[in-house]
């Protein structure tokens, strides 16, 4: 469909209305979800993602594109309902406690489901049990923890023994970041990944789950 | 030579042995730092920039050569808690306590579309009574023999965000939603009002702010910067300097703000704050070689990873290291680069003043 062009460009530039426009036009035209999430949405924050990390898409951009492309998905969500093969796994992802610093941890969490994984966010200052219960109840392959302050940041590792003594450890892929984080910490504490950018958080968790 | 003639010296390009230096702590340190001299800890300033304000004797007991004042909330709308536990400052701003911090929660203006909106909102009056009390009293006490910081920080986009909520905000600028502009007018004729009341009160330098950058980047495009913010900061800088051409105004950014520095020189910038180390290309060599004849600096020692987790050892490296490269020809003003956090260890902070001690000695 020649349309779904507009799909990219909609979400591209951050455009909520016409990707809403153009996904039900293509939901009415019996496309199926996965060619328009796969040849569509997902090159398109692909794309934003890419000029985020380069430096020719900032903050405000990423916030837009997200928000189009969330437009499009919850469209789309309920016609992908039982079908697995559309996502590249389930994430869980949270700020920890102690810290309410969210925006770079909503995107990542906007760029791992505009990449194709299913995210389960649990907001800020969450705890090491609601870690462990939110990764049990959705069967996550990865957790994904944020944190902005040097005094929150120690959290992490706790967490990360709380996984352990659940006996889920080795289930479940950890990965960290946020301004103070650097890639040795997350070694330090046993993480299995860290990222510095929402883009780059996408490789990483494609590569842990080896999709 | 006192602490005030040093400072001055320092923001008259003047080079001294060691630089001047400020200093601010979360009140969690306070506490601790208060304990180890073995004096009382004074209960935090109600202003939104109380963190930068509070513990001044306790500062320059351990060393500090200048002394930040600020707006505070005036006499008939203090910070109050409510029923339930939260805190709600005379913005409407609430926030609640989690960990250490009390941060925003809810924002008086996240349903603002219109200019109506903004309009309707009832902002709070600079010249409230009773919002320089504070101030003028250090000033009295202080001002002759320290140097005198006026903090202006959250100028404008920060206030902003505190009353619309951040998300929304930043998208709303990107689609220029009619309410934007009239907000940002709002904030900042509120500071600028503020901001020259404390030049007319004899502070010798103005320190405005808001974070316009991110560990790896800004957090908007220079284009967006411009359309925003460079005119109106412009128009504030002008309007201290108009009352005291003798001021000095310096610009507080958290991050990596590489592309937005030669705008704040466009505007009239005299001083960069705080030079954070681990962000993104904000290396003090490089920014002295290549802004030093343009800008000055105050800042450069890192609360990220060096105070709170390095050795006093590395700090006095540290510290003699930054006197040496942003020092050379005066322009600094020795200051970690935010709040020291609660995660530090008084020896720490007791290792950078010692260090700045010994190049005087």
């Amino acid at each position: 469909m020649e349309k779904l062009d507009d799909l990219y460009q909609a979400i591209l530039t951050g455009n909520l209305e016409q990707s809403v426009s153009v996904t039900k036009q293509a939901i009415e035209e019996k496309i199926k979800p996965d060619e328009i999430i796969n040849n569509h949405m997902i090159k398109a924050m692909e794309e934003i993602g890419r000029r985020f990390e380069v430096g020719e898409a900032f903050v405000p951009e990423l916030l837009m594109s997200a928000r189009a492309m969330k437009g499009a998905l919850e469209l789309l969500k309920p016609l992908m309902q039982g079908n697995a093969s559309l996502s590249l796994g389930k994430v869980v992802i949270g700020t920890v406690k102690g810290d309410l610093h969210d925006i770079g941890k909503n995107l990542v969490a906007s760029m791992l489901e505009g990449c194709g994984f299913e995210v389960v966010n649990l907001g800020t200052d969450v705890s090491d049990e609601k870690f462990v219960a939110a990764v049990k109840e959705n069967n996550a392959q990865i957790v994904c923890m944020s944190a902005l302050l040097t005094t929150t940041m120690t959290y992490m590792k706790s967490v990360i023994e709380a996984l352990n003594t659940a006996g889920i450890r080795e289930k479940v892929k950890v990965m960290v970041g946020g301004a103070p984080i650097t890639e040795q910490f997350a070694e330090q504490i046993g993480a299995d990944g860290y990222s510095s950018n929402a883009n780059s958080a996408v490789s990483k968790a494609k590569e842990l789950v080896g999709a | 030579m006192n602490s005030k003639e040093r400072l001055i010296k320092a923001i008259n390009r003047e080079e001294t042995t060691r630089p001047p230096v400020y200093c601010s702590v979360v009140p969690q340190l306070a506490e601790r730092l208060s304990e180890y001299f073995g004096i009382p800890c004074e209960k935090p300033l109600d202003s939104l920039l109380g963190s930068r304000i509070s513990f001044m004797d306790l500062m320059l007991r351990l060393g500090s050569d200048c002394v930040g004042v600020s707006y505070c909330a005036p006499d008939n709308a203090p910070t109050k808690q409510l029923p339930n536990g939260k805190i709600v400052n005379e913005f409407g701003m609430i926030m609640e306590r989690h960990g250490l911090y009390d941060e925003f929660v809810e924002f008086p203006l996240a349903h603002a579309e219109t200019v109506e909106d903004i309009e309707k909102y009832p902002f709070p009056e600079a010249d409230a009574p009773g919002r320089f009390c504070n101030a003028e009293n250090t000033i009295k006490k202080y001002g002759k023999d320290y140097g005198i910081i006026g903090d202006l920080e959250c100028s404008i986009y920060e206030t902003s965000w505190y009353l619309v909520g951040l998300e929304k905000l930043l998208m709303d600028m990107a689609m220029e939603k009619p309410y934007v502009d009239a907000l940002f007018d709002k904030v900042a004729h509120f500071s600028t009002e503020a901001g020259k009341r404390l030049v007319e009160m004899g502070c010798d330098i103005i320190w405005c702010g808001d974070d316009f950058g991110t560990q790896n980047g800004p957090v908007m495009s220079v284009k967006m910067f411009d359309r925003y913010f460079a005119p109106r900061i412009e128009k504030m800088f002008k309007a201290f300097k108009k009352i005291n051409p003798e001021v000095k105004i310096a610009w507080h950014s958290c991050g990596s703000i590489l592309s937005i520095i030669p705008r704040f020189i466009d505007v009239g910038l005299d001083i960069l704050n705080p030079i954070q180390p681990l962000a993104k290309g904000m290396d003090p060599q490089w920014l002295k070689d290549t802004y030093g004849d343009k800008l000055m600096f105050f800042g450069g020692i890192c609360v990220q990873d060096l105070l709170p987790h390095g050795t006093p050892e590395q700090i006095r490296d540290e510290v003699r290291r930054r006197v040496k490269i942003l020092g050379k020809g005066g322009g600094y003003i020795l200051a970690p680069a935010h709040n020291i956090q609660a995660d530090t260890p008084v020896e720490n902070v007791l290792a950078m003043f010692d260090a700045v001690r010994e190049i005087d000695d």
